[in-house]
């Protein structure tokens, strides 16, 4: 097993079926506790099969936890964070980097410093604020509130609404669902469809917008 | 050799292509069935001389095999790159998603049967398009890539949980 070295403090791995995780970071704390006992060995495994973890780290902790119908809910500033659940909703306060998948469990992401990169198949996904974001949904909703970098966003006939903070890239692609992209009011986009090309330099920033089916619509707000 | 058939440790590749039934039910029978012999073609030129082969196909998706998940993997990333590069070109409308798992296969025919295959066919569900995802075995056994680990998953069946990882980069 190649696990890649943690860039933060500490990094937490937690397995369960249907118990809920809840991951609690907290500032000034050294040690990492799980279910009140403390874990001394890093990096962490936790696999608590259909029983209910709740975990006390470190601010920065990295984390991968994993949970097939539990919910799994993090709170306070985390490093890089990546969550997989086939149904179990995913909330997550503030991260560094996040990656979070699900099949059809609701993803809910306040703020991630980096990128967002968020798989979902009929769940609804909801990002408050994010540097780039990669989001793939099938059927869900996707909104976006704020992406302070470049976003691709993959939808089937879920909706995909996001809002950017200044001049960056978006690659919006849907079969039948609708996309819809807000810039800043002074950013010029070019618009390229199914039918035109990428001319280099010709606005503040490059929109690909292509639909099947469904709308595209890209407004300054 | 267990009940008549060869028992043997390889590797189960599963592709999926991400909005194909949406796709066929907005543009038609025609033109899917046009995408998915386009798919056949970009496989073909993939799988030569990998020494693998196609399994079946699923629908829309394509179950692979391969005697090491080296092959398997440069197989995939190559199916991959021809999908975005077509993608990029216009002239192919949908992303390709690919699971791996490497374990012991019972062959049944032309097919495989066990665990492994089960396993391998879960692990496609929950990669995004142009995404390669494979679990603890392959990554255990291929030195020329880098992956992250994204978590644990259940498959029916299994007790233990399967640990997938996203391909990032390849040596």
């Amino acid at each position: 097993m190649n696990w890649p070295a943690a860039t933060s403090t500490a990094l937490v791995r937690i397995s369960t079926t249907s118990g809920a995780v809840r991951v609690v970071a907290e500032h000034g704390r050294s040690e990492i506790r799980s279910n009140r006992e403390l874990v001394a060995v890093l990096p962490a495994t936790i696999d608590a099969g259909s029983n209910r973890v709740e975990c006390r780290v470190p601010e920065g902790t990295d984390l991968v936890i994993g949970s097939t119908s539990g919910r799994v809910r993090i709170e306070g500033r985390v490093g890089a964070v990546s969550v997989l659940t086939t149904s179990g909703r995913i909330s997550i306060d503030h991260a560094v980097t996040v990656d979070a998948r699900s099949k059809s469990g609701r993803i809910e992401i306040a703020r991630a410093d980096g990128e967002c990169r968020v798989v979902n198949g009929s769940g609804r996904v909801e990002i408050g604020r994010c540097g780039a974001a990669d989001v793939t949904s099938t059927s869900g909703r996707v909104t976006i509130g704020e992406a302070a970098g470049e976003v691709r966003a993959r939808g089937t006939s879920g909706r995909i609404e996001m809002t950017l903070t200044g001049a960056h890239d978006v690659d919006a692609e849907t079969v039948s669902g609708r996309i819809e992209v807000v810039l800043p009011a002074a950013v010029r986009p070019q618009i390229v469809d199914s039918a035109t090309e990428v001319d280099p330099g010709a606005g503040d920033c490059v929109v690909v917008a292509r639909s099947t089916s469904g709308r595209v619509v890209v407004t300054n707000g | 050799m267990t009940g008549g058939h060869n028992v043997a440790t390889d590797t189960i590749v599963f592709t999926d292509l991400v909005g194909f039934t949406e796709y066929t039910d907005a543009c038609g029978d025609t033109a899917a069935l046009a995408v998915l012999d386009q798919q056949s073609t970009i496989l073909s030129g993939a799988l030569a001389s990998s020494g693998g082969r196609l399994v079946k196909e699923l629908g829309d998706g394509l179950m692979l095999w391969f005697a090491h998940p080296t092959s398997a993997l440069e197989v995939a990333v190559s199916m991959l790159a021809a999908v975005e590069r077509a993608r990029d070109q216009r002239t192919f409308p949908l992303g390709l998603r690919v699971g791996m798992h490497s374990g012991d296969l019972l062959a049944r025919g032309d097919d495989f049967v066990g665990q492994t295959v089960n396993i391998a066919a879960r692990v496609v569900d929950l990669a995004g398009p142009a995404e390669l995802l494979a679990t603890d075995p392959v990554v255990a056994e291929v030195e020329a890539a880098s992956f992250q680990p994204i978590g644990p998953t259940r498959v029916k069946g299994v007790a233990a949980p399967v640990w997938l990882h996203r391909l990032q980069t390849i040596r």
